[in-house]
């Protein structure tokens, strides 16, 4: 169930609202589980068992690991914990990807069936993972009530797009938090505004991605608006959804990390992942990258670490080479940056610096969009190679409603912080921005149940 | 707090937006009443969900709930009409080609006119070569009729993107190739060519009233469609010899209501806004009274613009005998309706699967029409040689925009009874 559906937005969701306000005290969270458990069995009637069992045993390991005063039975609790997690993950995620490779290579294969990628799996993997971790290392106590933990996990708001909530952020939230009017507007707010992301731009420009990336155009100049419109699409997408899930939380009194801060704006690499995905490059960076020896441990080491960290970023974002390659071509960008490369950049002009980060990162875009790298590499090439009837194909092509998808995208990927700063200070500032939205979403209810089902970009993942 | 209640309100307004149309599909499930408007045009409300623990076991009760809530919550009419309307009023788009002074035209039409596609591009020589094969065996068809004292017509209708060509919207006109032939030109230039004789309905315009196609149509306006069904009539008599009972066209009434077709492009647009032509145009007829007639027997084989054809005769003459075979997707007689892709009530396993995933709302109108028309195909289902035996004539209709179709297999079905004994 797509949060833009019709289904999820004029049933679900409100039926899950007017229950939770309706139930009393504690039973909230009870709600929540239920509802939560009901919205992950929509999509995955049999694999909710996965998700469950993964729950239950680590529910128990992190227990033993609390109770336990022996530091290698705690570590041998971690190790099966992450033995366990990885393996489903593995198994659900990477095995037609390897049993491929072992079938070109050798002739052989482990399995002949094709194994489906459950929804959401890396995201609550990486959560259920992070919170036994945080309790092996005693940053947190474990989580006595099963269901409690059971909520953090399946929690429908952020559970198949993210962000990946960190139980040590939660973890007071689950047992106690407060529900105000203040809350829920904000909450209220901030859920138009993703689904007006995604509704209005992302998905009015997903035609026009579709059709040059799947190779039904030759055009240059076609290759490149299409590229520029990827590069929103994702961005609009996943933080409009990253919106939606922060707003629902709200609504139901939590408060989820920020996951996205501006990332277009960047000046380099390596600002662009403290802006994009921040919850998972946070996740990273704290459980692969210091783990690892961070740049504790010499330059090379620092390196190979960033090395490691990108190759495993990009392999989680999908089982295919180019997810692989988009990882590498981002590691070897940040380890030039640190090379000196960064220092170059930062003599330059701020508007180079803007126009390096964005066509790079851009570049990387063309590896995760298309559908394997051969095809990536044609549309590298076919965006250096001019044809006739260019500009005709370009206006024929982007019609009006792409070009304000474009536009739009554009404008609202900067923070136009001095517009903002001198409009808070009217009174009304904040009721005005939930009027604004709220016009915009009765406009983005009419987009989505007039241009039909829009899958989520961020399933795969 | 400063606007606390502003909040409050924003609150409810956002709830109630969330909650109404789960309370109105409630209202509708319980008092059938459909709490929404009707949309024109296709509308799959799919198949209600069956409660079953297989079925929610493997999903399908999932995602046929999803099918169906999605297809069927009110006020989801209003929410598209919604939708089309600002999409019309914001960038001047809609599902189908919007042009210049808001005339509408489809795709097909636009791609024929302007040889968007290589098939309708007869600068080519293997279409050349194609096309030059359709007029042989017409020619062929035309001897072998001839030889059996029936007789042939045929006529190409008109196209509104060719007859409204200064409306076509810029951005396409520019994609057209510039040293292209059009397949009608290519068509009417070997039959020239061929001695071939035929109905050129665009020459009919100059003789009409008003405007050959309104901006809201994608057919032809009354009037010059009535004009041609006396031309078409005139022409089988002419090639019979017989007399048929026929009619006049007396007074030119208006109105601002449409006549017959003369919105249907913009009905399928959805939208809230009122039709861009305030006036609509139609002539009174009057039968001519004959004594002596013979009755009108013919099979006829065309696309919707043929439609006026055999409207117009049974409007005046309910007993003259026409086999209409649309494309090749339906046999029509007046009384039988029968879809040519079902062969003994029973479709094909193609076929079937072709429903199921309509069934399912997995296809748009547009695939669905492409669709039907592929699959339709189906000549071994029509008795041709049966119809040959009886008709007098033989009348094809082919749009300026699907001449490519080459009569969607029609004419090779004559060729193989009429010129090759009903071999295949």
């Amino acid at each position: 169930m797509v949060f833009s559906s019709p289904l999820f937005l004029f049933a679900f969701f409100p039926l899950t609202v007017i229950l939770y306000y309706i139930a009393p005290g504690k039973a909230k969270n009870y709600v929540l589980l239920a509802m939560s458990l009901l919205f992950y069995s929509w999509g995955e009637p049999r694999l909710v068992l996965l998700m469950v069992l993964s729950i239950i045993v680590n529910y128990i390991l992190a227990a033993c690991m609390e109770k336990s005063s022996s530091s290698s039975v705690r570590k041998l609790m971690l190790i099966l914990s992450v033995v366990l997690d990885l393996g489903f993950l593995f198994y659900y995620k990477y095995l037609n990807f390897f049993n491929g490779i072992l079938m070109q290579t050798t002739g052989h294969y482990l399995t002949t069936k094709y194994v489906a990628l459950p929804i959401g799996i890396s995201f609550y993997t990486f959560q259920i993972m992070s919170y036994v971790i945080d309790v092996y290392r005693k940053n947190v106590k474990a989580q006595k009530n099963p269901f409690y933990l059971a909520l953090y996990i399946s929690l429908f708001p952020q559970l198949i797009a993210g962000p990946i909530v960190r139980y040590i952020d939660v973890e007071k939230q689950i047992r106690e938090r407060k529900h105000t009017s203040d809350k829920f507007y904000e909450g209220a707010v901030r859920f138009m505004k993703g689904f007006c992301k995604k509704v209005l731009i992302a998905d009015q420009l997903a035609p026009l991605v579709n059709l040059v990336f799947d190779g039904k155009n030759e055009s240059m100049l076609l290759a490149w608006a299409a590229l520029i419109a990827y590069t929103l699409q994702i961005y609009y997408d996943f933080s409009g959804y990253s919106d939606m899930a922060i707003g629902m939380g709200k609504i139901f009194g939590f408060d989820f990390a920020e996951n996205f801060t501006f990332p277009y704006i960047s000046q380099s690499i390596k600002e662009f992942w403290r802006r994009w995905h921040i919850s998972l490059s946070t996740w990273f960076r704290d459980y692969v990258y210091i783990p690892l020896g961070g740049s504790r441990k010499g330059t090379g080491r620092t390196y190979l670490n960033l090395f490691i960290v990108f190759l495993l970023t990009g392999f989680w974002h999908g089982a295919s080479w180019n997810f692989l390659f988009w990882g590498i071509f981002y590691a070897v960008f940040l380890i030039l940056e640190r090379l000196g490369w960064g220092k170059v950049l930062e003599k330059m002009p701020r508007f180079f610096r803007h126009l390096y980060a964005l066509f790079l990162v851009s570049m990387g875009w063309v590896l995760f969009r298309a559908a394997d790298l051969t095809s990536a590499l044609l549309y590298y090439r076919q965006m250096f190679t001019w044809n006739a009837n260019e500009w005709d194909t370009l206006l024929f092509t982007v019609t009006p409603l792409y070009r304000a998808a474009l536009l739009a995208g554009i404008l609202f990927a900067f923070p136009h912080t001095p517009i903002w700063d001198r409009l808070k200070k009217y009174r009304f500032f904040e009721l005005g921005k939930g009027i604004v939205f709220f016009l915009l979403f009765l406009v983005a209810i009419c987009f989505m149940t007039g241009a039909g089902f829009s899958p989520f970009l961020y399933f795969r993942f | 707090m400063k606007g606390k209640t502003g909040y409050k309100i924003l609150i409810a307004l956002f709830m109630c937006v969330l909650v109404l149309p789960g309370a109105l599909f409630l209202v509708k499930a319980l008092s059938g009443e459909p709490c929404d408007v009707k949309l024109k045009g296709y509308f799959d409300a799919g198949n209600a969900p069956k409660l079953t623990a297989k079925n929610v076991s493997n999903g399908t009760f999932q995602s046929d709930t999803t099918n169906w809530f999605n297809q069927n919550f009110p006020p989801r009419g209003v929410l598209i009409q919604s939708y089309n309307s600002m999409r019309y009023m914001w960038f001047h788009q809609g599902n189908d080609i919007l042009g210049k002074d808001d005339y509408i035209f489809e795709y097909s039409y636009v791609s024929s006119e302007l040889m968007l596609e290589e098939k309708n591009d007869l600068s080519l020589p293997e279409n050349q070569e194609l096309m030059r094969d359709y007029v042989n065996k017409l020619v062929a068809i035309e001897d072998a009729l001839h030889a059996q004292g029936k007789g042939l017509v045929f006529y190409i209708s008109a196209s509104k993107a060719d007859e409204c060509h200064d409306k076509l919207p810029d951005e396409y006109v520019a994609m057209s190739p510039e040293n292209g032939i059009r397949p009608v030109d290519y068509l009417r230039q070997l039959f020239d060519e061929a001695g071939f004789d035929y109905l050129y309905t665009p020459d009919l315009i100059e003789g009409i009233p008003c405007d050959a196609f309104y901006a809201s149509g994608i057919h032809w306006t009354r009037p010059l469609e009535q004009q041609v069904s006396l031309a078409v009539l005139r022409k089988i008599q002419e090639e019979t010899g017989l007399t048929y009972r026929s009619w006049v066209l007396t007074d030119l009434q208006s109105s601002s209501e449409p006549y017959n077709r003369d919105t249907d492009v913009y009905n399928s647009m959805n939208i809230w806004q009122p039709p861009f032509d305030d006036v609509f145009y139609q002539y009174d007829t009057e039968n001519v009274e004959l004594e002596e007639y013979d009755q009108l027997n013919i099979l006829m084989q065309g696309g919707s613009f043929s439609h006026g054809f055999w409207s117009d005769v049974w409007e005046h003459n309910p007993d003259e005998i026409i086999h209409y075979i649309n494309y090749c997707e339906y046999y029509y007689d007046s009384h039988d309706f029968i879809p040519l892709n079902y062969k003994d009530g029973i479709p094909d396993e193609k076929m079937q699967a072709f429903y199921d995933k309509l069934k399912n709302g997995n296809m748009s109108f547009s695939e669905m029409v492409m669709q039907f028309q592929e699959l339709s195909c189906k000549w071994d289902n029509v008795p041709i040689e049966q119809y040959l035996s009886e008709v007098d004539c033989v009348v094809i209709e082919i749009n300026e925009s699907v001449i490519t179709n080459y009569s969607n297999g029609f004419v090779d079905q004559l060729y193989k009874y009429l010129c090759e004994g009903g071999q295949s």
